[in-house]
């Protein structure tokens, strides 16, 4: 969590002129937003729209920033300033709850199951956040119940075949492989039913079959569930092959934003990962 | 949910018919004492079911259920005394207005308390449910205390330190059962739900259940609502198997034992729970001969009083130390467990 404030700030007001001009009406808006934890400025003036079924990368070094974005974005941090807009709704002074049922999901960095609890009922859980029950009806086992108990459970074998799970269905999440730990944080946040889906390093520690494997499934996924998918990747082989757009930071600011190959070409890219400040 | 529930109804339907049948029984042919700690056993089932759907379930440190079932008991007790009554009792300070006339019958007085309990956690739950972990026990902590020193103050509702004496024994086997059968059923019902699901996942990581979408404070309410009812009346029904109640009978020792009874069978376990209650109510009796002077031969070694509480922090220790899991950690009994444990035994002894 570094970030040194006096530095030359590179506005990128110009890129984000250009892309709210194009047609669809944008699927988030993160405009001017700034967050600073007493004097430390971990993210400064960072602007950033998805269009709707856009694949967006964040990358940089270690403490750029970026988890302080999904941070933001997720409700867990307020911004300092700044505004942040998710499909028409200012999420400013919105609880975490509040934003999950927006339709925004999120993987952990660190991963953060419900260890002691089963993985059927990891996909579970999150669809409690929907329910229409009474805990009247729960206790007392009406047909509504029931129905609903049925419903959510169809949803959770649903998610958990798609995500190659199943086997895997009545043991404790926690003693999952690692692997299969990471792709339960991916089918729990997609029983939420997100509109937008943020990833945080969904491929550390994968080995380069497994991260191929997930680049097609998050292709997939994305395609069947209508999503728009940021993520946050340290992989750049993985990034480069499946974002279509990618923010780079670097102590909090923004040094360049645009396509692979237009980042991969940047000088201020290449220095951060390669000159004085070390890599990733 | 696997299995078959009309097969699970006709089993539980079987247990309860056989509890009756025990009940029965032990109503015709049992002595007092044995009946007295039938009561006892009853009253702790529900007030360690309903605590440790706070403290197991939901993974928050509570270290208040005595202030609810204090609450419960002066609740239902004033309610039931009849006017005459409580004219009697009440010598320093008359007892104010409203609560002099009326006089209610027990189930309505004991529907009372467990309100009144639990009206006092929906206005406590504000401050208490803001914080976690050491402060949340700190605050119940502070909770308790407060509700017992007022009852040892309030003279004009409670009658201070002299409490209330010559309550109708109205607690019998069928009230006290009864209520232990519907808590279980009830903590139960609402573990094996979406509810208990998120209560559970927030216990597991709070973070991770506010980014599925849920929100703490409504379940830890919901679960400090339903769990004070059932602490209130379980204290109605203490007041009327006892008959007097004292500010001195609702200390922290009351939660100690709840304590100690809950992380005995598992927390989070409503099956641990019932079978640390039975273990420990029953050990507590059977305990008596370490506080009465044991005779070896010629030798006299005279009874300690207070020894039994001494047997029972070491066996916390211990627990602590080597059974942190308690009992039977966080497994639940049901049906399908006990026919597949059947099922098993009988393919051992055909083979």
């Amino acid at each position: 969590m570094m970030g040194l404030s006096g530095r030359g700030q590179d506005r990128l007001k110009a890129t984000v002129a250009a892309e709210s001009a194009t047609e669809t009406p944008p699927l988030l808006v993160m405009q001017a937003v700034q967050m600073s934890f007493g004097g430390l400025m971990a993210l400064n003036d960072f602007n950033l729209i998805l269009a709707p079924g856009e694949l967006h990368g964040l990358i940089g070094p270690n403490g750029a920033g970026k988890t302080t974005v999904f941070n933001l974005l997720t409700g867990f941090y307020q911004p300092t300033e700044g505004e942040i807009r998710f499909a028409g709704c200012d999420l400013r002074g919105l609880a975490p709850q509040a934003i999950s049922r927006r339709g925004m999901a999120r993987t952990f960095q660190n991963i953060r199951l419900f260890a002691d609890m089963s993985v059927l009922e990891n996909v579970l859980v999150p669809l409690q956040s929907r329910s229409g029950l009474s805990c009247w009806q729960a206790v007392l086992r009406t047909p509504g119940f029931w129905r609903e108990e049925k419903a959510f459970w169809d949803r959770a074998w649903e998610l958990l075949a798609r995500l190659e799970l199943e086997p895997w269905a009545q043991m404790p999440a926690g003693r999952l492989p690692y692997g299969q730990q990471r792709r339960l944080e991916i089918a729990r946040a997609l029983a939420t039913g997100p509109r937008l889906l943020l990833l945080d390093e969904p491929a550390a520690g994968l080995n380069p079959q497994e991260s191929a494997a997930l680049m097609e499934l998050l292709q997939e996924l994305r395609k069947d569930y209508h999503l728009t998918i940021l993520l946050i990747e340290h992989n750049m082989k993985f990034v480069m092959h499946i974002c279509e757009r990618l923010t780079v930071l670097d102590h909090g600011l923004t040094i360049a934003q645009g396509s692979p190959g237009e980042v991969r070409a940047d000088p201020r890219v290449i220095r951060a990962y390669l000159g004085e400040d070390g890599g990733a | 949910m696997a299995g078959s529930p009309r097969r699970h109804r006709l089993l539980t339907g079987a247990a309860l018919a056989l509890l009756l049948l025990l009940l029965l029984a032990a109503q015709h042919w049992a002595d007092d004492y044995f009946l007295r700690l039938l009561n006892t056993t009853a009253v702790f089932i529900t007030m360690a079911v309903s605590y440790n759907l706070i403290n197991g379930v939901c993974g928050q440190l509570h270290l208040g259920p005595n202030a609810f079932v204090t609450l419960g008991a002066y609740t239902a007790a004033l309610l039931t005394l009849t006017a005459a009554e409580k004219q009697a009792s009440f010598l320093m300070a008359p007892l104010i207005w409203p609560l002099r006339e009326i006089s209610l019958p027990f189930p309505a007085a004991l529907l009372a308390g467990g309100g009144v309990a639990a009206l006092f956690a929906y206005l406590t739950g504000f401050p208490v449910l803001r914080v976690r972990g050491d402060y949340l026990a700190i605050v119940t902590l502070g909770f308790g205390e407060v509700v017992r020193v007022l009852a040892n103050n309030l003279q004009g509702v409670t009658n201070g330190p002299m409490g209330l004496k010559g309550l109708a024994p109205y607690t019998n086997l069928w009230w006290s059962w009864g209520v232990a059968i519907l808590t279980v059923a009830v903590v139960m019902g609402l573990k094996k739900s979406g509810f208990g699901r998120a209560m559970l996942a927030i216990r597991a990581d709070e973070t991770a259940a506010k980014a599925m979408g849920l929100d703490p404070y409504r379940y830890l309410l919901l679960a400090f609502l339903v769990s004070a009812f059932f602490l209130g009346v379980a204290g109605g029904l203490l007041a009327h198997l006892i008959t007097t109640i004292s500010p001195t009978l609702f200390t922290f020792f009351l939660t100690f034992n709840l304590l100690i009874i809950i992380v005995l069978g598992g927390l989070g376990s409503i099956t641990g729970t019932v079978l640390a209650t039975i273990i420990i109510t029953w050990g507590n009796e059977w305990l008596r001969f370490v506080e009465e002077p044991i005779f070896l031969g010629n030798l006299r070694l005279p009874g300690i009083p207070g020894l039994r509480m001494v047997i029972f922090s070491l066996l916390l220790l211990v627990l602590i130390i080597f059974y942190r899991r308690g009992l039977v950690g966080s497994w639940e009994f049901s049906w399908d467990w006990l026919l597949e444990k059947l099922q098993r035994q009988k393919r051992g002894e055909a083979s």
